[in-house]
Protein backbone atom coordinates (compact mmCIF):
# COMPACT_ATOMS: atom_id res chain seq x y z
CA UNK A 1 0.00 0.00 0.00
CA UNK A 2 1.17 3.50 -0.32
CA UNK A 3 0.34 6.24 2.73
CA UNK A 4 1.62 9.38 2.13
CA UNK A 5 1.24 12.15 5.02
CA UNK A 6 0.82 16.14 3.11
CA UNK A 7 2.00 18.27 5.92
CA UNK A 8 1.35 21.97 5.65
CA UNK A 9 3.25 23.12 9.10
CA UNK A 10 2.17 26.68 9.39
CA UNK A 11 -0.85 25.20 10.42
CA UNK A 12 0.39 22.55 11.95
CA UNK A 13 -2.24 20.46 9.59
CA UNK A 14 -1.83 17.07 7.85
CA UNK A 15 -3.57 15.54 5.45
CA UNK A 16 -3.43 11.74 3.58
CA UNK A 17 -3.06 9.55 0.16
CA UNK A 18 -4.02 6.54 1.11
CA UNK A 19 -3.56 4.07 -2.18
CA UNK A 20 -3.13 0.88 -3.58
CA UNK A 21 -0.91 0.14 -6.31
CA UNK A 22 -2.50 -2.91 -7.71
CA UNK A 23 -5.62 -1.48 -8.34
CA UNK A 24 -3.88 1.78 -9.40
CA UNK A 25 -6.39 3.77 -7.04
CA UNK A 26 -6.47 6.53 -4.43
CA UNK A 27 -8.52 8.34 -1.46
CA UNK A 28 -7.49 11.56 -0.29
CA UNK A 29 -8.75 12.06 3.16
CA UNK A 30 -8.77 15.78 4.69
CA UNK A 31 -7.23 17.67 1.94
CA UNK A 32 -6.59 21.31 2.22
CA UNK A 33 -6.69 24.51 -0.28
CA UNK A 34 -3.29 25.60 1.58
CA UNK A 35 -2.02 23.22 -0.21
CA UNK A 36 -4.79 23.12 -3.28
CA UNK A 37 -6.52 20.28 -5.04
CA UNK A 38 -3.50 20.55 -7.69
CA UNK A 39 -1.05 19.27 -5.35
CA UNK A 40 -3.16 15.77 -4.45
CA UNK A 41 -3.57 15.33 -8.25
CA UNK A 42 0.07 15.64 -8.79
CA UNK A 43 0.91 14.07 -6.25
CA UNK A 44 -1.45 10.64 -6.81
CA UNK A 45 -0.38 10.63 -10.50
CA UNK A 46 3.26 10.66 -9.33
CA UNK A 47 1.73 7.54 -7.98
CA UNK A 48 0.53 6.12 -10.96
CA UNK A 49 -2.45 6.45 -8.54
CA UNK A 50 -6.35 8.01 -9.71
CA UNK A 51 -8.05 9.79 -7.02
CA UNK A 52 -11.38 7.66 -6.95
CA UNK A 53 -12.38 8.96 -3.52
CA UNK A 54 -12.21 12.20 -1.06
CA UNK A 55 -13.09 11.58 2.76
CA UNK A 56 -13.31 13.96 5.29
CA UNK A 57 -12.83 13.31 9.36
CA UNK A 58 -15.39 16.24 9.90
CA UNK A 59 -16.05 19.96 8.88
CA UNK A 60 -13.19 21.55 9.66
CA UNK A 61 -13.01 25.24 11.24
CA UNK A 62 -9.29 25.33 11.38
CA UNK A 63 -8.24 25.50 7.46
CA UNK A 64 -9.94 25.59 4.31
CA UNK A 65 -11.18 22.12 3.29
CA UNK A 66 -9.99 21.46 -0.54
CA UNK A 67 -12.65 18.43 0.17
CA UNK A 68 -15.16 19.65 -2.88
CA UNK A 69 -12.59 21.28 -5.00
CA UNK A 70 -10.96 18.03 -5.19
CA UNK A 71 -13.52 16.12 -5.64
CA UNK A 72 -15.14 18.08 -8.42
CA UNK A 73 -11.82 17.99 -9.76
CA UNK A 74 -11.60 14.27 -9.99
CA UNK A 75 -14.90 13.52 -10.67
CA UNK A 76 -15.73 11.86 -7.40
CA UNK A 77 -18.02 12.91 -4.93
CA UNK A 78 -16.89 13.53 -1.28
CA UNK A 79 -17.53 11.15 1.94
CA UNK A 80 -18.62 12.48 5.28
CA UNK A 81 -20.23 10.71 8.62
CA UNK A 82 -24.23 10.68 7.69
CA UNK A 83 -24.78 13.61 10.68
CA UNK A 84 -22.81 16.10 8.83
CA UNK A 85 -24.72 19.30 8.40
CA UNK A 86 -23.58 20.71 5.01
CA UNK A 87 -25.10 22.88 2.65
CA UNK A 88 -23.89 20.74 -0.48
CA UNK A 89 -24.62 16.83 -1.58
CA UNK A 90 -22.11 14.33 0.12
CA UNK A 91 -21.79 10.42 0.16
CA UNK A 92 -23.20 9.33 3.62
CA UNK A 93 -21.10 7.64 5.83
CA UNK A 94 -21.98 5.83 8.68
CA UNK A 95 -20.39 4.01 11.56
CA UNK A 96 -18.90 0.84 10.36
CA UNK A 97 -18.89 1.83 7.13
CA UNK A 98 -15.78 0.54 4.47
CA UNK A 99 -14.02 3.00 2.05
CA UNK A 100 -12.15 0.18 -0.32
CA UNK A 101 -9.46 1.78 -2.07
CA UNK A 102 -8.27 -1.82 -3.86
CA UNK A 103 -6.34 -3.79 -1.21
CA UNK A 104 -7.16 -0.64 1.04
CA UNK A 105 -9.88 -0.37 3.93
CA UNK A 106 -10.64 2.33 5.39
CA UNK A 107 -13.64 1.45 8.12
CA UNK A 108 -15.47 4.29 9.32
CA UNK A 109 -15.66 4.73 13.45
CA UNK A 110 -18.04 7.70 14.21
CA UNK A 111 -16.07 9.56 17.66
CA UNK A 112 -17.82 12.21 18.02
CA UNK A 113 -17.01 15.40 20.51
CA UNK A 114 -14.28 17.21 18.57
CA UNK A 115 -17.49 17.84 16.33
CA UNK A 116 -20.83 15.67 16.50
CA UNK A 117 -19.90 14.45 12.89
CA UNK A 118 -16.10 13.40 13.11
CA UNK A 119 -15.56 9.78 12.16
CA UNK A 120 -11.75 8.07 12.30
CA UNK A 121 -10.86 5.42 9.85
CA UNK A 122 -9.18 2.46 10.84
CA UNK A 123 -7.09 1.41 8.25
CA UNK A 124 -6.09 -2.43 7.07
CA UNK A 125 -3.97 -3.35 3.69
CA UNK A 126 -5.67 -6.84 3.01
CA UNK A 127 -3.02 -8.29 0.69
CA UNK A 128 -0.84 -8.36 3.87
CA UNK A 129 -3.48 -8.94 7.02
CA UNK A 130 -6.69 -8.54 7.78
CA UNK A 131 -5.33 -6.65 11.23
CA UNK A 132 -5.56 -2.88 11.98
CA UNK A 133 -2.95 -1.32 10.75
CA UNK A 134 -2.91 2.31 11.21
CA UNK A 135 -6.09 4.94 12.69
CA UNK A 136 -6.98 8.31 10.95
CA UNK A 137 -7.92 9.97 13.89
CA UNK A 138 -8.74 13.54 12.24
CA UNK A 139 -9.36 15.91 16.00
CA UNK A 140 -10.42 12.94 18.25
CA UNK A 141 -6.67 11.36 19.56
CA UNK A 142 -3.96 13.45 18.53
CA UNK A 143 0.09 12.93 19.40
CA UNK A 144 0.14 13.88 22.65
CA UNK A 145 -3.02 15.55 23.41
CA UNK A 146 -6.57 14.96 22.46
CA UNK A 147 -9.03 17.10 19.78
CA UNK A 148 -10.80 20.59 21.15
CA UNK A 149 -14.29 20.69 21.78
CA UNK A 150 -15.28 23.84 21.74
CA UNK A 151 -14.68 25.48 18.40
CA UNK A 152 -17.91 26.53 16.43
CA UNK A 153 -20.23 26.54 19.47
CA UNK A 154 -20.75 30.59 19.11
CA UNK A 155 -19.98 32.63 21.68
CA UNK A 156 -18.64 30.15 24.14
CA UNK A 157 -20.81 27.83 25.88
CA UNK A 158 -19.98 25.53 28.48
CA UNK A 159 -22.55 23.37 28.54
CA UNK A 160 -21.98 22.69 25.06
CA UNK A 161 -18.48 22.27 25.44
CA UNK A 162 -19.18 19.82 28.77
CA UNK A 163 -21.31 18.04 26.47
CA UNK A 164 -18.91 17.16 23.57
CA UNK A 165 -15.69 16.86 25.71
CA UNK A 166 -18.00 13.78 27.55
CA UNK A 167 -18.60 12.63 24.33
CA UNK A 168 -15.09 12.79 22.78
CA UNK A 169 -13.64 10.71 26.12
CA UNK A 170 -16.36 8.32 24.95
CA UNK A 171 -14.98 8.18 21.47
CA UNK A 172 -11.82 8.34 22.76
CA UNK A 173 -11.56 5.52 25.50
CA UNK A 174 -14.13 3.17 23.81
CA UNK A 175 -13.51 3.31 20.16
CA UNK A 176 -9.44 4.09 19.66
CA UNK A 177 -7.41 3.09 22.83
CA UNK A 178 -9.41 -0.49 22.44
CA UNK A 179 -7.37 -0.90 19.54
CA UNK A 180 -4.22 -3.26 19.36
CA UNK A 181 -1.04 -1.28 20.63
CA UNK A 182 0.91 -1.42 17.21
CA UNK A 183 -2.05 -0.07 15.29
CA UNK A 184 -0.43 3.31 14.47
CA UNK A 185 -2.33 6.77 15.28
CA UNK A 186 -2.35 9.39 12.23
CA UNK A 187 -3.90 12.99 13.07
CA UNK A 188 -5.38 15.66 11.70
CA UNK A 189 -3.10 18.48 13.17
CA UNK A 190 0.60 18.66 15.16
CA UNK A 191 2.81 20.72 16.36
CA UNK A 192 1.57 24.65 16.75
CA UNK A 193 -1.76 23.92 15.20
CA UNK A 194 -4.98 25.76 16.40
CA UNK A 195 -6.99 22.68 17.15
CA UNK A 196 -5.05 20.92 19.75
CA UNK A 197 -4.20 21.62 23.67
CA UNK A 198 -1.41 22.28 25.45
CA UNK A 199 0.49 19.43 24.52
CA UNK A 200 0.11 18.47 21.25
CA UNK A 201 3.29 16.77 20.03
CA UNK A 202 5.40 18.32 16.67
CA UNK A 203 5.19 14.66 15.83
CA UNK A 204 3.01 13.60 13.92
CA UNK A 205 2.59 9.86 13.89
CA UNK A 206 2.41 7.91 16.81
CA UNK A 207 0.97 4.55 18.14
CA UNK A 208 -2.12 3.14 20.49
CA UNK A 209 -0.34 1.85 22.94
CA UNK A 210 2.40 4.96 23.28
CA UNK A 211 -0.61 7.30 24.13
CA UNK A 212 -2.15 5.30 25.55
CA UNK A 213 0.46 5.16 27.94
CA UNK A 214 1.69 8.92 27.50
CA UNK A 215 -1.12 10.87 26.53
CA UNK A 216 -1.18 13.90 29.49
CA UNK A 217 -5.12 14.37 28.48
CA UNK A 218 -5.82 10.67 29.05
CA UNK A 219 -4.33 10.31 31.57
CA UNK A 220 -7.37 11.55 34.13
CA UNK A 221 -8.91 9.15 35.69
CA UNK A 222 -12.28 9.50 35.27
CA UNK A 223 -14.72 11.58 32.93
CA UNK A 224 -14.90 14.30 35.28
CA UNK A 225 -11.29 14.61 35.38
CA UNK A 226 -10.93 14.86 31.73
CA UNK A 227 -14.01 17.32 31.38
CA UNK A 228 -12.63 19.63 33.38
CA UNK A 229 -8.75 19.20 32.44
CA UNK A 230 -9.89 20.41 29.00
CA UNK A 231 -12.07 22.99 30.12
CA UNK A 232 -9.35 24.27 32.65
CA UNK A 233 -6.50 24.33 29.44
CA UNK A 234 -8.34 25.36 26.80
CA UNK A 235 -6.59 28.08 24.75
CA UNK A 236 -8.41 30.94 23.48
CA UNK A 237 -10.57 30.58 20.31
CA UNK A 238 -8.90 31.00 16.99
CA UNK A 239 -11.25 34.48 16.15
CA UNK A 240 -11.86 33.13 12.57
CA UNK A 241 -12.77 29.52 13.14
CA UNK A 242 -16.91 30.46 13.04
CA UNK A 243 -16.13 31.99 9.41
CA UNK A 244 -14.02 29.30 8.18
CA UNK A 245 -16.63 26.50 9.49
CA UNK A 246 -19.11 28.33 7.61
CA UNK A 247 -17.24 27.89 4.39
CA UNK A 248 -16.47 24.65 4.87
CA UNK A 249 -19.72 23.60 5.22
CA UNK A 250 -21.10 25.80 2.23
CA UNK A 251 -22.83 28.13 4.05
CA UNK A 252 -22.50 31.82 3.39
CA UNK A 253 -22.20 33.07 7.05
CA UNK A 254 -21.37 31.47 10.58
CA UNK A 255 -25.20 32.44 10.87
CA UNK A 256 -26.00 30.28 7.78
CA UNK A 257 -24.27 27.59 9.23
CA UNK A 258 -25.73 27.66 12.64
CA UNK A 259 -29.55 27.75 10.81
CA UNK A 260 -28.54 23.80 9.14
CA UNK A 261 -26.99 23.10 12.40
CA UNK A 262 -30.87 23.24 13.52
CA UNK B 1 -0.27 10.32 -20.14
CA UNK B 2 -3.53 8.23 -18.29
CA UNK B 3 -3.22 5.23 -16.11
CA UNK B 4 -2.84 2.02 -18.44
CA UNK B 5 -6.00 0.89 -17.01
CA UNK B 6 -7.89 3.81 -17.69
CA UNK B 7 -5.85 3.72 -21.71
CA UNK B 8 -6.82 0.25 -22.22
CA UNK B 9 -10.51 0.79 -22.33
CA UNK B 10 -10.36 3.68 -24.74
CA UNK B 11 -8.39 5.83 -26.39
CA UNK B 12 -7.92 8.51 -29.14
CA UNK B 13 -6.76 5.78 -32.18
CA UNK B 14 -2.76 5.90 -32.55
CA UNK B 15 -2.20 7.04 -28.69
CA UNK B 16 0.73 5.83 -27.27
CA UNK B 17 0.47 5.38 -23.27
CA UNK B 18 3.59 7.11 -21.21
CA UNK B 19 2.77 6.97 -18.10
CA UNK B 20 2.92 10.33 -15.97
CA UNK B 21 5.29 11.63 -13.38
CA UNK B 22 6.96 14.61 -12.61
CA UNK B 23 10.46 13.16 -11.61
CA UNK B 24 11.42 11.10 -14.03
CA UNK B 25 9.14 12.16 -17.12
CA UNK B 26 11.40 13.79 -18.99
CA UNK B 27 14.51 10.89 -18.74
CA UNK B 28 11.76 8.23 -19.88
CA UNK B 29 10.45 10.41 -22.87
CA UNK B 30 14.01 10.14 -23.56
CA UNK B 31 15.07 6.99 -23.88
CA UNK B 32 11.35 5.60 -25.64
CA UNK B 33 10.06 8.95 -27.31
CA UNK B 34 11.69 10.22 -31.08
CA UNK B 35 12.07 14.43 -30.94
CA UNK B 36 11.02 14.66 -34.76
CA UNK B 37 7.65 14.53 -34.52
CA UNK B 38 4.82 16.72 -32.46
CA UNK B 39 2.91 15.43 -29.54
CA UNK B 40 -0.40 16.52 -27.82
CA UNK B 41 -0.86 15.40 -24.01
CA UNK B 42 -3.92 13.79 -23.06
CA UNK B 43 -4.63 12.90 -19.28
CA UNK B 44 -7.04 13.85 -16.38
CA UNK B 45 -7.42 15.93 -14.70
CA UNK B 46 -6.35 18.72 -16.99
CA UNK B 47 -3.54 19.82 -14.55
CA UNK B 48 -1.77 16.57 -15.24
CA UNK B 49 -2.02 16.88 -18.97
CA UNK B 50 -0.63 20.74 -18.93
CA UNK B 51 2.16 20.03 -16.75
CA UNK B 52 3.27 17.25 -18.68
CA UNK B 53 3.11 19.38 -21.63
CA UNK B 54 5.66 21.83 -19.79
CA UNK B 55 8.17 18.95 -18.70
CA UNK B 56 8.19 17.91 -22.21
CA UNK B 57 8.73 21.29 -23.82
CA UNK B 58 11.40 22.15 -21.42
CA UNK B 59 12.69 18.79 -22.11
CA UNK B 60 13.10 19.72 -26.15
CA UNK B 61 10.20 17.84 -27.58
CA UNK B 62 7.62 19.77 -30.01
CA UNK B 63 4.03 19.66 -28.08
CA UNK B 64 1.35 21.43 -29.32
CA UNK B 65 -0.84 21.35 -25.93
CA UNK B 66 -2.91 19.31 -24.31
CA UNK B 67 -6.90 17.91 -25.02
CA UNK B 68 -8.72 20.49 -22.61
CA UNK B 69 -11.15 18.30 -20.56
CA UNK B 70 -9.04 14.95 -21.44
CA UNK B 71 -11.18 11.74 -22.87
CA UNK B 72 -14.45 12.67 -21.35
CA UNK B 73 -14.65 16.11 -23.59
CA UNK B 74 -13.56 13.68 -26.37
CA UNK B 75 -16.33 10.83 -25.85
CA UNK B 76 -18.98 13.93 -24.92
CA UNK B 77 -18.26 14.68 -29.05
CA UNK B 78 -19.09 11.56 -29.94
CA UNK B 79 -15.68 11.16 -31.20
CA UNK B 80 -14.05 7.67 -31.78
CA UNK B 81 -11.91 5.90 -29.27
CA UNK B 82 -9.90 2.66 -29.73
CA UNK B 83 -9.25 0.18 -26.74
CA UNK B 84 -6.29 -1.44 -26.39
CA UNK B 85 -6.34 -5.31 -26.11
CA UNK B 86 -5.41 -6.60 -23.16
CA UNK B 87 -4.95 -10.17 -21.72
CA UNK B 88 -4.83 -11.49 -17.98
CA UNK B 89 -1.88 -13.67 -16.68
CA UNK B 90 -4.36 -16.41 -16.16
CA UNK B 91 -5.35 -16.24 -19.98
CA UNK B 92 -2.13 -16.19 -20.65
CA UNK B 93 -0.60 -19.11 -18.57
CA UNK B 94 -3.95 -21.19 -20.25
CA UNK B 95 -2.78 -20.06 -23.73
CA UNK B 96 -6.36 -20.12 -24.71
CA UNK B 97 -4.64 -17.61 -27.59
CA UNK B 98 -1.08 -18.33 -29.19
CA UNK B 99 0.41 -15.35 -28.42
CA UNK B 100 4.48 -14.35 -28.64
CA UNK B 101 5.37 -13.27 -25.26
CA UNK B 102 7.31 -9.90 -25.21
CA UNK B 103 9.03 -9.17 -21.92
CA UNK B 104 10.17 -5.42 -22.06
CA UNK B 105 11.54 -5.08 -19.01
CA UNK B 106 15.80 -4.46 -18.74
CA UNK B 107 17.92 -7.60 -18.97
CA UNK B 108 18.98 -7.64 -15.42
CA UNK B 109 15.19 -8.19 -14.51
CA UNK B 110 14.56 -10.75 -17.18
CA UNK B 111 17.53 -12.54 -16.42
CA UNK B 112 16.20 -13.26 -13.12
CA UNK B 113 12.76 -14.08 -13.55
CA UNK B 114 10.57 -14.57 -16.55
CA UNK B 115 7.47 -16.31 -18.01
CA UNK B 116 8.89 -19.29 -19.71
CA UNK B 117 9.63 -19.10 -24.35
CA UNK B 118 9.41 -15.19 -23.58
CA UNK B 119 11.61 -12.46 -25.30
CA UNK B 120 13.27 -10.08 -24.36
CA UNK B 121 13.40 -6.22 -26.11
CA UNK B 122 13.80 -3.98 -22.97
CA UNK B 123 11.25 -0.47 -23.67
CA UNK B 124 14.20 2.04 -23.84
CA UNK B 125 15.46 0.52 -27.17
CA UNK B 126 11.62 0.13 -28.15
CA UNK B 127 11.30 2.70 -30.80
CA UNK B 128 13.82 1.77 -32.57
CA UNK B 129 13.22 -2.13 -31.85
CA UNK B 130 9.58 -2.09 -32.42
CA UNK B 131 9.90 -2.84 -36.31
CA UNK B 132 11.80 -6.16 -34.95
CA UNK B 133 8.94 -7.35 -32.76
CA UNK B 134 8.56 -11.40 -34.11
CA UNK B 135 5.08 -11.55 -36.20
CA UNK B 136 2.15 -13.12 -34.96
CA UNK B 137 0.14 -11.35 -32.25
CA UNK B 138 2.05 -10.48 -29.51
CA UNK B 139 1.44 -10.35 -25.34
CA UNK B 140 3.37 -7.02 -23.81
CA UNK B 141 4.66 -7.60 -20.48
CA UNK B 142 6.55 -5.77 -17.64
CA UNK B 143 7.09 -5.79 -14.18
CA UNK B 144 3.50 -4.27 -13.81
CA UNK B 145 1.81 -2.45 -16.83
CA UNK B 146 3.77 0.76 -16.89
CA UNK B 147 6.23 -0.47 -19.54
CA UNK B 148 4.21 -2.90 -21.43
CA UNK B 149 1.16 -0.04 -21.73
CA UNK B 150 3.95 1.95 -23.56
CA UNK B 151 5.30 -0.69 -25.70
CA UNK B 152 2.20 -2.19 -26.67
CA UNK B 153 0.56 1.01 -27.34
CA UNK B 154 3.22 1.93 -29.77
CA UNK B 155 3.10 -1.56 -31.35
CA UNK B 156 -0.90 -1.24 -32.04
CA UNK B 157 0.49 2.78 -33.41
CA UNK B 158 2.15 0.74 -35.98
CA UNK B 159 -0.88 -1.52 -37.16
CA UNK B 160 0.77 -4.74 -34.88
CA UNK B 161 -2.18 -7.43 -32.67
CA UNK B 162 -0.33 -6.25 -29.25
CA UNK B 163 -1.97 -6.97 -25.86
CA UNK B 164 -1.20 -5.61 -22.42
CA UNK B 165 -0.61 -8.63 -20.21
CA UNK B 166 -3.03 -6.84 -17.18
CA UNK B 167 -0.71 -6.78 -14.25
CA UNK B 168 2.36 -7.58 -15.43
CA UNK B 169 5.04 -10.07 -13.82
CA UNK B 170 3.95 -8.89 -10.31
CA UNK B 171 0.26 -10.96 -11.39
CA UNK B 172 2.03 -13.53 -12.83
CA UNK B 173 4.34 -14.35 -9.46
CA UNK B 174 1.58 -13.64 -7.22
CA UNK B 175 -0.47 -16.46 -9.03
CA UNK B 176 2.43 -18.82 -8.78
CA UNK B 177 2.75 -19.50 -12.31
CA UNK B 178 6.16 -21.50 -13.66
CA UNK B 179 8.73 -19.12 -14.76
CA UNK B 180 12.44 -19.35 -15.48
CA UNK B 181 15.81 -17.50 -14.99
CA UNK B 182 18.01 -16.83 -12.03
CA UNK B 183 15.61 -16.84 -9.33
CA UNK B 184 13.81 -20.08 -10.34
CA UNK B 185 17.57 -22.02 -9.79
CA UNK B 186 18.99 -20.24 -6.81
Amino acid sequence: MIFKQFRFEPLGHASYLIGCPESAEATIVDPSEDLGPDSYILEAADLGLTITTVVETHIHADYISAARSLAAASGTQLKLHESARVAYPFEALSDGSKVVIGNIELECVHTPGHTDEHVAFIGRDRSRSDEDWFVLTGDSLLVGDVGRPDLSTGPRDDAEVDRRARLLFQSITSRLLTLDDHVEVAPAHFGGSRCGGVNLSGKAVSTIGFERKNNHALRASTEDDFVRFLSETLRPAPDDHERIKAMNAGAETPQGLHDLAR
Amino acid sequence: MRVPAAFVEGHIAGAVNLQFNRADLAERAAMVLPKERPYLMVAEPDVIARTGAEILSAAGYDVGGFLEGGMAAWTAEGLPTEALPAVTVDELQNRTTQLVVIDVRESYEFNYVRIPGATNHPSTQAWATLGSLPDGPLAIVCADETRSAFIASAAASIGRDARLVRGGMTSWLARGFPTEGRAASS
